[in-house]
């Protein structure tokens, strides 16, 4: 049986080529999961009229709205939209306010891209006038259609 | 959001791509870096030999640049974004296919080497500035619209 030698530089050499590899593995492993993080935050549960209408105060929802009017000091009204597919929504009769403050976290977007016409994906609480008290927002426009 | 996914996924492996091509060459040649790691290059083959991960990584990075283009191109619509950033992305990929060019014809090249390897390395410094500017002013992870989206209105505003 043939025994190869290794010498203590190309040992050294080998450790550092694994370590630069795993360096390399280790960041492309984070920036996959970093955009199925950011693809999953944009993802909504399906929400129709008659579920929004029956969630409870207090009850942590995720839904989708169209911005009809923004009002001012962190707060818009919009449509509540249901998903279809990932990509295409369509408009309900449900009015939906919102209601953002400074520890919200809006993400794909700032504060400026909250105007009419955007589709934000609210992560938030309701609250007792069942206006929604957000504590993430996700702007949409333009990745999602809206029927 | 699939589309979402795959933009933003190829985007960034491509970014830490750009990364790893660059340093290859100076990894696989006696160099103070390489010798500093203990990567002492092995003599039993030539310089240009020991180059084949440099020019894979460079391959493979060119077809993910593609493929970050294309996909929210092919998608149909396009998030509310840096325009600016955008041509700076466009830019950078033409860059990314004549650096292909480049080290294609370095391969090959005696007469024109040097000037090539300037070219070469000229080159990949300009992808690398574009990209972390591309990075800036489209990417969602910084600030949500773009840290640099503001710097860049603030001169736009200064100087126009």
């Amino acid at each position: 049986m043939t025994e190869t030698k290794v010498g203590p530089n190309q040992g050294r050499a080998r450790r550092t080529w694994i370590v630069l590899i795993s360096t390399v593995a280790l960041l492309v492993a984070l920036a996959v999961w970093n955009s199925a993080r950011m693809s999953l935050s944009m993802s909504t549960a399906a929400s129709d009229d008659q579920q929004f209408a029956q969630t409870a105060p207090g009850t942590n929802t995720k839904i989708a709205v169209e911005i009809a009017e923004p009002a001012p000091e962190g707060t818009a009204k919009g449509k509540l939209l249901q998903k279809k597919t990932e990509e295409i929504y369509a408009r309900t009769s449900s009015s939906v306010t919102l209601r953002w403050n400074a520890q919200t976290k809006i993400v794909m977007g700032k504060e400026a891209d909250i105007h009419p016409g955007a589709v934000v994906h609210v992560t938030g609480t309701v609250r007792s006038d069942h206006t929604i008290q957000a504590e993430q927002l996700v702007i949409l426009t333009g990745y999602v259609k809206v029927q | 959001m699939n589309s979402f996914f795959y933009a933003s996924a190829t985007g960034w492996i491509a970014s830490i791509l750009i990364g790893v091509v660059a340093l290859l060459p100076y990894l696989l040649r006696r160099t103070r870096l390489s010798e500093s790691l203990g990567l002492a290059p092995d003599r039993e083959r030539s310089y240009l030999q020991r180059m084949w991960p440099h020019y894979w990584a460079g391959y493979l990075l060119a077809a993910l640049a593609f493929a970050h283009a294309w996909i929210p191109m092919s998608a149909g619509h396009m998030p509310r974004t840096s325009l600016t950033g955008l041509w700076l992305a466009t830019l950078a990929l033409g860059l990314v296919f004549l650096q292909l060019l480049f080290g294609l014809f370095l391969q090959k090249a005696q007469e024109t080497r040097r000037i090539l390897r300037v070219a070469h390395f000229w080159t990949m410094l300009l992808i690398s500035v574009l990209v972390l500017l591309h990075l800036g002013l489209n990417s969602s992870l910084f600030s949500g619209g773009g840290f640099l989206s503001h710097f860049w209105y603030f001169l736009q505003s200064f100087f126009l």
